[in-house]
């Protein structure tokens, strides 16, 4: 059988591992791992700086924060995770539980619409609640005059407090917990519920002691990412007045004009970001429920008798209510009544601003993203895998913390170039960086890459390695096969990780104000500026707008739940 | 990564088909491949069979030009197309690949999965040839139906046509009936051995399952642990395995210990022979489960019936000698089997091997 080389032709046959191997089995191949990897670092760096502040020694400014406001910046933040922990939990697995397990009027439309609050920033809807229930609003105003009471001699929850900053986070928080936990119970059925009804468990039993202990970490990582939001918000807080972390920053640069000690609130703030990351991974505890089963039969839900029925409407609707419809309904009626006083020439030129920016920064995001998930792809080697967790970090870090560390970077980079400016030319070129769209971009790109890089990689895996194989075989170059089997089957997904990105960047808030050209405005900063002035109908105006926009990834992901069920079969291109 | 062909890859080899010499290949420091030497003739379909894990893919891989080669050669028909130093891209050596799970295009009307490898022509005269394809094997209903709406059994026959529409000289199949159903398998097989051996190509096919390579192939190379333990037709395999993992690997064995005496050793069943082991060393008797045969009263060895298990064509019987040893038999149902009945047993030499322990 060896005849074929009895006359070996003389070919070098070098050993089995040639120097290139080295590079290889650490950034998977070629040159694409190498460029992940300095990407990542690139976007890792703001974050850096700003944990670099750890050891930076403390200046008068920060003495005067600690001695002042930082108590109460750390007791505010405790009750805001504690009680929009709770709150999420409770709205969103209760919804969750029901709209998956029983059958009551309009299950099939909240199963979708309870995704609603996705779409509306936390400081829209701070802003309704805020005109809705104020002393001169229309629910106060309805109160006295049918009541006849006066000022004074009444009770009546403040808004503009803790507990309010509290329920409008939980109301438009609780879809991440809903989102994950019904995909959990979904994917539950057959598996363990009927076991557990054969056992002779009642429907509460089957709650507490099968579907809650089951989806628990599922349940766990919704709680999770709600409070990386809150975390972040400074939108909401800020205009009901609770000091946080993120109103800190933001006075401490602004008002005190101080960035290092503005950093050094950052990196407590990382800390207690890092704090919740690490609770969840505890509480997560060791458990990645795998389904034994592979069956899977569509769960039939049980029908509920009238009185329950209602009462399981009632549990729906309401998160639904505080979180979309009272507040957007809010926003709406101050939006008709203000719309032609605002919309104007140079409001149309900031909402293209907005749009414009949002899209470059979406291009942006997915491009690197491809970069990285291909990088992922082409090998294993621990340093791409390393690249792409670090350029993902940003997710978790608030938009303030990453708005102060590119901030004091290109402070940096600036005065580098300005003094090879001045030795070259002789001349001061100022500020070349900081304070342009570049800068707010790139601030942007660190905060959300990991939403587009999630996408992208979850896209990529549609094509399977042996389909590459199989493009290969069947006489497709390398491109050939990107351009033939690769771009058809995720340009879909790279579509849905700009959008989510395009929508992610018009919401976004802190890190515009911080870093936004001089008179650069956007949506969101023009809201800010109207709800700052007292002016809430005139915000409502914007604010509306980023609410449409945000829809359109509701819509995305509420078709991709109907379609996630186990046993569903993926149409193409889906 | 993909050197183009250069002074090495144009030397012309004898031998047409598909070869492979002297292939090792690591990843990290697992090594996989430890110097396999195997070769396919145009028209022969061998079968590359082993347990999960010993390289069988990896070496599929390598021909097809998926992996770079470390060490070692490979030519397709004739021509180099592998060196540690140069490999030709998979999509310049033209041969037919299949996967365990199909790997058609989803975006993909079935039609033009079959066209994709089809080049040099017009799209029309592509879909017109991908078109009589399908209708050969009998798919010409689903060619504008995308993959997922197909049966198991028809996506396996759409790959397969996809990877023989461009006419390779050599196909290789990675374990291509192991998505299927049982009750498929049979028949899908079946249709599969018919089009490979109407097209005359050479057939490297990766399996695990002993049945499946004993009825798929003109010859077997069954690998253990990176290495080839032996090559050869099935029968050779079967009735000559040259080691106790090959006799191992086609089905049930009984085992027993013994010592070598003048090139023959005692058992129960008479003595085997076992030339070439010298005198006194211990060897290991292994007798296959279906050597056995009943015989009537006194004429062979006897034994009480202890269990038996009823599987259709055959009856499973585990018999105890009276020195105590259980034997398994598998025989054909001729006589009613009660336990405890005494049964009458001969051994056919052909199903027993010795080796040395």
């Amino acid at each position: 059988m060896q005849a074929a080389f009895s006359q070996p032709p003389d070919l070098p046959v070098r050993a089995a591992f040639s120097g290139r191997s080295i590079g290889r089995r650490l950034f998977g191949g070629t040159g694409l791992g190498l460029t992940a990897t300095v990407i990542a670092l690139v976007l890792a760096l703001p974050i850096a700086v700003v944990i670099v502040h750890l050891f930076v020694p403390q200046g008068e400014t920060w003495r005067h924060l600690a001695s002042t406001v930082l108590s109460r910046y750390v007791i505010n933040t405790a009750w805001l995770v504690f009680g929009v922990g709770l709150g999420t939990l409770v709205f969103g697995v209760a919804s969750a539980w029901l709209v998956t397990m029983y059958r009551f009027p309009f299950r099939r439309i909240f199963e979708w619409a309870l995704l609603l609050p996705l779409a509306v920033p936390g400081y829209a809807i701070a802003y309704a609640y805020a005109g809705l229930f104020e002393f001169a609003g229309p629910v106060q105003t309805g109160l006295r005059e049918t009541f006849g009471l006066s000022h004074g001699n009444y009770w009546f929850p403040e808004f503009r407090s803790l507990g309010g900053a509290t329920f409008i986070l939980s109301v438009g928080l609780y879809p991440y917990v809903y989102m994950l936990a019904r995909s959990a119970f979904l994917a539950q059925s057959i598996c363990a519920l009927e076991i557990g009804r054969t056992l002779g468990l009642g429907p509460f039993g089957i709650f507490w002691r099968v579907g809650l202990p089951l989806a628990r970490p599922a349940i766990v990582a919704g709680i999770a990412f709600a409070l990386m939001e809150t975390l972040s918000d400074f939108g909401a807080v800020q205009h009901l007045g609770v000091d946080t972390f993120t109103t800190g920053i933001y006075r401490t640069w602004f008002a005190l004009g101080d960035a290092t000690a503005a950093a050094q609130l950052a990196v407590v703030l990382l800390a207690v970001v890092a704090f919740v990351l690490g609770l969840e991974r505890v509480m997560r505890g060791k458990a990645r429920f795998e389904h034994t089963s592979r069956r899977y039969r569509p769960l039939e839900p049980i029908p509920l008798r009238p009185a329950r029925a209602f009462l399981a409407f009632m549990v729906c609707l309401v998160p639904i209510g505080f979180g979309f419809l009272l507040p957007c309904g809010q926003l709406l009626a101050w939006a008709i009544r203000s719309a032609s006083s605002v919309i104007d020439d140079r409001f149309a030129l900031e909402a293209l601003n907005s749009l414009w920016l949002a899209l470059a920064t979406a291009a942006l995001a997915v491009a690197i993203a491809l970069v990285m998930a291909y990088a992922g792809r082409a090998g294993h080697g621990p340093i791409t895998r390393i690249a792409a967790r670090l350029g993902s970090l940003g997710y978790a870090v608030p938009g303030s913390v990453i708005a102060i560390g590119v901030l004091m970077l290109l402070a940096w980079v600036d005065d580098g170039l300005g003094a090879i400016a001045r030795s070259l030319f002789g001349l001061s070129p100022g500020l070349l960086i900081g304070g342009t769209v570049a800068a707010l971009m790139f601030a942007y790109v660190v905060r959300f890459l990991a939403v587009s890089l999630k996408t992208v990689d979850a896209a990529l895996t549609k094509v399977t390695p042996s389909m590459d194989g199989a493009a290969r075989a069947l006489g497709a170059s390398p491109s050939g096969a990107i351009i033939r089997v690769h771009a058809p089957l995720i340009s879909g997904g790279l579509l849905t990780a700009g959008l989510l990105v395009l929508v992610d960047t018009m919401k976004e808030l802190p890190a515009t104000l911080i870093l936004r050209p001089f008179d650069f405005n956007t949506l969101a900063v023009r809201a800010y500026e109207f709800a700052s002035d007292e002016q809430l109908r005139e915000a409502a105006v914007p604010a509306l707008l980023i609410v449409l926009v945000g829809l359109m990834p509701v819509a995305l992901i509420s078709r991709a739940i109907a379609r996630a069920r186990p046993g569903h079969h993926e149409g193409v291109g889906a | 990564m993909n050197a183009t062909s250069g002074p090495g890859l144009i030397e012309p080899i004898a031998a047409a088909g598909l070869v492979l010499a002297d292939i090792h290949h690591a990843f990290g420091r697992n090594t996989v491949l430890k110097g396999v030497d195997l070769s396919v003739a145009p028209g022969e379909i061998v079968c590359l069979l082993g347990p999960s894990g010993c390289g069988k893919t990896t070496l599929l891989r390598l021909a097809a030009g998926l992996e770079t080669l470390q060490q070692g050669r490979i030519a397709l028909s004739g021509r180099l197309v592998s060196t540690p130093a140069e490999t030709l891209p998979p999509e310049d050596r033209r041969v037919g690949l299949m996967f365990q799970d199909f790997a058609l295009f989803p975006h993909l009307t079935v039609l033009d999965n079959v066209a994709f490898g089809l080049r040099g022509h017009s799209a029309e005269i592509k879909r017109q040839t991908a078109r009589a394809l399908l209708q050969r094997v009998g798919l010409a209903g689903v060619a504008n139906a995308y993959p997922h709406l197909l049966s198991g059994g028809e996506q396996q026959r759409v790959a397969l046509v996809r990877a023989l529409a461009p006419q390779p000289q050599v196909m290789l199949l990675d374990e291509p009936f192991s998505g299927l159903d049982a009750r498929l398998r049979d028949q899908v097989r079946d249709q599969t051995l018919a089009i490979l051996k109407e097209q005359g190509v050479a057939t490297l096919l990766v399996t695990h399952d002993a049945e499946e390579a004993l009825l798929m192939a003109d010859r077997i190379a069954l690998m253990e642990a990176g290495q080839l333990s032996q090559t050869g037709p099935a029968e050779e395999l079967y009735f000559r395995p040259l080691s106790p993992f090959v006799a191992g690997f086609f089905g049930e064995l009984n085992r027993l210990e013994g010592k070598a005496s003048n090139g023959s050793v005692e058992t129960p069943f008479g003595r085997l022979p076992c030339p070439g082991i010298a005198d006194g060393r211990g060897v290991q008797i292994l007798i296959r489960s279906e050597g056995f045969n009943a015989t009537e009263k006194d004429k062979g060895v006897p034994t009480r019936v202890e269990r038996v298990r009823f599987l259709g064509p055959i009856n499973l019987v585990e018999a105890r000698l009276s020195q105590g040893t259980t034997f398994r038999a598998r025989l054909r149902p001729g006589q009613a089997l009660n336990v405890g009945q005494p049964l009458w047993l001969t051994l056919d030499p052909r199903y027993s091997f010795v080796f040395p322990s």
